[in-house]
């Protein structure tokens, strides 16, 4: 008993002159870091500006919700935005900013591949944490080369999936598909996986389309592709003005069959640019804000959405998730370290996102198993009204 | 004094053009500034036509302050400057440049009348009206560049080197044109190189060198100088 | 089958010229007559369609009527521009590209900042779609390719026609030449922004029905401003009409034949050849 005591005392002794000495420490939190790279000008902007807004909500929440705690010591998250300019030397300037004028070690953002890539030359090398949002499907954007990338959640390759998926469950009439890429370096390998899916699905592939990044009028590309004679239309890729001209032009021009893009979009968008009369026959991946089907967490960002800029839009959604998963891969690892984290992330099977329960996988697919998979939302757009579909499981092995 | 210069100065910069020119132009007179290349000539009518900005000294044209007004301010008090090289417009045919030269004017009747009477002076221009003036020869050209000067009912002319590039035929022509001109109560400031054109028509004249006034006087005194004869008439 | 891609292909290619025209006019208009290369004459040109936007959406007045007040509301824009930001370096040649890109980012960041970046879509001017024996065409593309016609129409006997149209050619032609005449060049060069300027709103406001808007949609309509007036040749209006149907061609042609970010490539190619074919452009003048 007594050298038990005595050590007791000398423990409560240090304790206390650890808190004595160090009073601040107790009292205020220690702030974490965490860059976040988006276009708030230029290309990509009118999407990311959102996503970036999404972002700045999930620091917040974390912040009211008592931080981060790691080995028993708070932590403020502190988001760091540089703006990336619609460029790849903008990211490149942005990254090399946060990397070493704010000396940041984790960070999330980044949408648009050659925005992924460029950003990623700087940040990889540098063993920053990426949280990175979307991905086109090119190796040389996410693989086996770059360790310390995570895919926070589905993206063109499983929309793709869960999309022919749901083609099949809701026109299985359909006999033949064609498929419309943009031109920004993904189209051969896109090309081989939609195809493979297609084909293994018992569909037809009509033609695949691919787009210059720099069109103004998507006509040309539209003739081509109807002239194929096509029963369904996919997206592989698009932001709303693309997809949503597209949708418009192609009803225009007499295409009655159903449409759909295989990647995360704002359906009101794209209603808003493709006209009510166009919309119709169309899906796409989006969570549907006002669906009793929503998350718990989804109905959560809504409210602090509204509050804080009036209205809420899917994008914020998908821009707090990188944070929310991070929170957790942190206090998992009790490091805040980039190394330990990508371990400890690379690691688990499970992670929780704001869309529901997530799967870690990706190594068949991309060479490396730093995907999140987690349960993707459909939104349809039928006689001008958007309409909520459901969740489809997917997975990338 | 129709036209009143006193000590005019233009700078460019540090470089002077131009330093304390004085000089007139009497109502009804053709008066005339010879002078080398570069002795800032040129630069005068520049300045007399609203171009060029003067840096110090005052311009009178009847008797108003003329320094600062915009170029067609000038142009409607009717003091008209034929630019060297003509500057006509080479795209535009011969009626269309004629027009432009009444770009200010208001009185229809008075242009067709004008349009006429340019007309009966320079033949020649009736025949190629609806020809562009850059297919003009330098002699045709030259006539256009005066007809279009009197569209815009001048009360005193600039002619800036009118007879550069011009054939022999064609210079002793320009001689009773500008003769014909004066007749009809506009006065002349001519600048030329050509020195025998300049004695010829003038009644007065001034001699420019680096930028002053060296000489000024009659004509009369002008052809018995030694001056002009040694710099100009190569005697 | 082929027959109908190519009926399409037609009228695709007189929309998208009547827009890439539209917007070049203007531009080439400056370029002449001013002697300025206005970098911001495509963000005035979404400058255009957001004003059109604001005032039949928001507002909620008469589409038509949108157009008409956007197209004079951007012509003062330009009377305003023209006086504050061009007049005063119209002599600098390396002033005006920093003035006018400055511009862009002042008109950009305006626009993004007060409607902000989500993207909008004028609604349809002409909705509903015309079928003609297996060729649909949007009412929009041939309200478009109409209003572009009657509009270069108008400019062009206006130019031709009308004393302020000789002086406006006179002035690009000579334009000390053309002070000397008495011309008020400073009247003439508002005129002449206020022209192009509206022109561009008209063609901004048409694009924002047919596609959408964005603060940044100007940015490659300026790529193809320019490239049809070094096409049509420095100087040349008329070249201008042609140079933006071949450009017009170019880009809703060759999508057809080659797919993907090789269209743009081909085109430049095509163009630098006949660039090399003939450098003072199609219709430029030999100086």
């Amino acid at each position: 008993m007594k050298p038990r005591g005595i050590f007791a005392i000398v423990v409560c002794l240090f304790g206390a002159l650890a808190l004595l000495t160090q009073p601040c420490l107790a009292g205020e939190p220690k702030t974490l870091k965490v860059g976040g790279l988006f276009c708030l000008t230029g290309f990509g902007s009118s999407a990311e500006t959102y996503i970036a807004q999404g972002a700045k909500l999930s620091e917040e929440w974390i912040n009211e919700k008592g931080g981060l705690t790691i080995k028993g010591e708070k932590y403020k998250v502190e988001l760091v935005m540089e703006d990336m300019k619609g460029t790849a030397d903008g990211a490149v300037a942005a990254a090399t900013k946060l990397v070493y004028d704010h000396k940041v070690k984790i960070v999330i953002g980044t949408v648009v591949p050659f925005m992924v890539q460029a950003a990623g030359s700087v940040l990889e090398p540098a063993k920053v944490l990426r949280l990175v949002l979307y991905n086109c499907g090119m190796p040389s954007e996410y693989g086996p080369q770059t360790p310390y990338m995570f895919l926070t959640y589905d993206s063109t390759i499983e929309g793709m999936r869960a999309a022919l998926d749901y083609l099949k469950e809701a026109y299985p009439k359909v006999k033949n598909v064609a498929y419309i890429i943009p031109d920004d370096g993904s189209v051969p390998y896109l090309d081989k996986l939609f195809r493979e899916k297609a084909t293994s699905m018992g569909y037809e592939v009509a033609t695949v389309g691919k787009w210059a990044m720099t069109t103004q009028d998507f006509s040309p590309i539209i003739t081509k592709v109807l002239a194929s004679k096509p029963e369904a239309i996919a997206f592989a890729n698009g932001w709303p003005q693309a997809t949503g001209s597209m949708l418009k032009i192609i009803r225009d021009m007499g295409f009655k069959g159903p449409v759909f893009g295989c990647n995360y979009d704002d359906a009101y968008q794209i209603m808003e640019i493709a006209g009510k009369e166009a919309s119709t026959d169309f899906f796409i991946h989006q969570i549907d804000l006002d669906s009793p089907d929503m998350t718990p967490m989804i109905k959560e960002i809504k409210k602090r959405a509204e509050a804080k800029y009036g209205k809420a839009y899917g994008m914020h959604i998908w821009g707090f998730n990188p944070l929310y998963e991070l929170k957790q891969v942190i206090e998992a690892a009790q490091s805040t370290d980039s190394t330990v984290l990508k371990d400890t992330w690379g690691k688990m099977k499970t992670i929780d996102t704001v869309y529901g329960p997530g799967r870690m996988g990706g190594l068949k697919t991309y060479g490396i198993n730093h995907t999140v998979c987690a349960p993707c939302p459909i939104v349809a757009l039928m006689a001008g009204k958007v309409k909520w579909v459901k969740w489809v499981d997917v997975y990338s092995p | 004094m129709l036209l009143r210069v006193k000590d005019l100065s233009v700078y460019y910069g540090k470089a002077m053009a131009l330093e304390n020119v004085s000089l007139e132009v009497a109502q009804g007179a053709v008066v005339t500034i010879i002078g080398a290349n570069g002795a800032g000539k040129s630069t005068i009518l520049k300045v007399l036509s609203g171009l060029w900005p003067s840096t110090s000294g005052e311009v009178y044209f009847d008797n108003k302050k003329i320094e600062g007004m915009e170029p067609y301010e000038i142009v409607s008090l009717g003091l008209v400057h034929i630019p060297e090289g003509r500057r006509l417009f080479p795209y535009l045919n011969v009626l269309e440049n004629l027009k432009l030269g009444a770009s200010l004017r208001k009185d229809k009747e008075g242009i067709k009348q004008d349009l006429e009477g340019v007309f009966t002076h320079f033949p020649i221009l009736r025949d190629r009206r609806k020809q562009k003036a850059g297919s003009l020869s330098g002699g045709e050209q030259m006539m256009l560049a005066i007809a279009r000067g009197l569209m815009s009912k001048p009360r005193l002319l600039l002619m800036d080197e009118p007879t550069l590039g011009l054939a022999p035929v064609m210079v002793v022509e320009l001689v009773s044109v500008i003769q014909a001109i004066n007749k009809t109560g506009v006065s002349v400031l001519l600048v030329e190189q050509n020195v025998f054109l300049a004695l010829q028509v003038a009644h007065r004249g001034y001699v420019l060198e680096v930028g002053k006034v060296i000489l000024e006087g009659n004509i009369d005194q002008f052809r018995d100088s030694d001056l002009v004869k040694r710099a100009y008439l190569g005697e | 089958m082929i027959s109908d891609v190519a009926a399409q292909t037609v009228v695709n290619v007189l929309m998208l010229s009547s827009i890439y025209i539209l917007v070049a006019l203007g531009f080439a208009l400056l370029l002449t007559v001013l002697g300025i290369l206005n970098f911001a004459h495509a963000a005035i040109y979404m400058v255009g369609g957001y004003i059109c936007y604001q005032l039949a959406v928001v507002v909620g007045i008469n589409q038509w009527a949108s157009l008409l007040i956007s197209m004079i509301a951007v012509g003062l824009l330009g009377l305003f521009l023209e006086r504050v930001f061009f007049r005063p370096f119209l002599k600098d040649m390396n002033r005006i590209v920093v003035v006018t890109l400055a511009l862009i980012i002042i008109l950009q960041a305006t626009i993004n900042v007060t409607v902000g970046s989500y993207i909008r879509r004028i609604p349809s001017f002409v909705p509903g779609v015309l079928r003609f024996s297996g060729v649909s065409v949007s009412g929009d593309r041939l309200a478009t390719f109409v209003i572009g016609g009657v509009l270069l129409l108008a400019v062009i006997l206006f130019i031709r026609k009308t004393k302020t149209g000789l002086q406006m050619l006179a002035i690009s032609q000579d334009s000390d030449g053309a002070a000397l005449q008495g011309i008020k060049t400073h009247r003439i060069f508002a005129v002449t922004t206020a022209i192009g300027c509206a022109l561009a709103a008209v063609a901004g406001s048409l694009m924002g029905a047919i596609l959408s808007l964005s603060p940044f949609m100007g940015d490659i309509m300026l790529v193809k401003a320019i490239e049809i007036v070094i096409l049509a040749g420095i100087g040349s209006i008329g070249g201008v009409l042609i140079g933006g149907l071949i450009l017009g061609a170019l880009d809703a042609t060759l999508p057809l034949f080659i797919s993907g970010s090789a269209t743009d490539l081909t085109g430049l190619c095509i163009i630098i050849i006949l660039l090399l074919i003939r450098p003072q452009g199609l219709f430029g003048r030999e100086v």
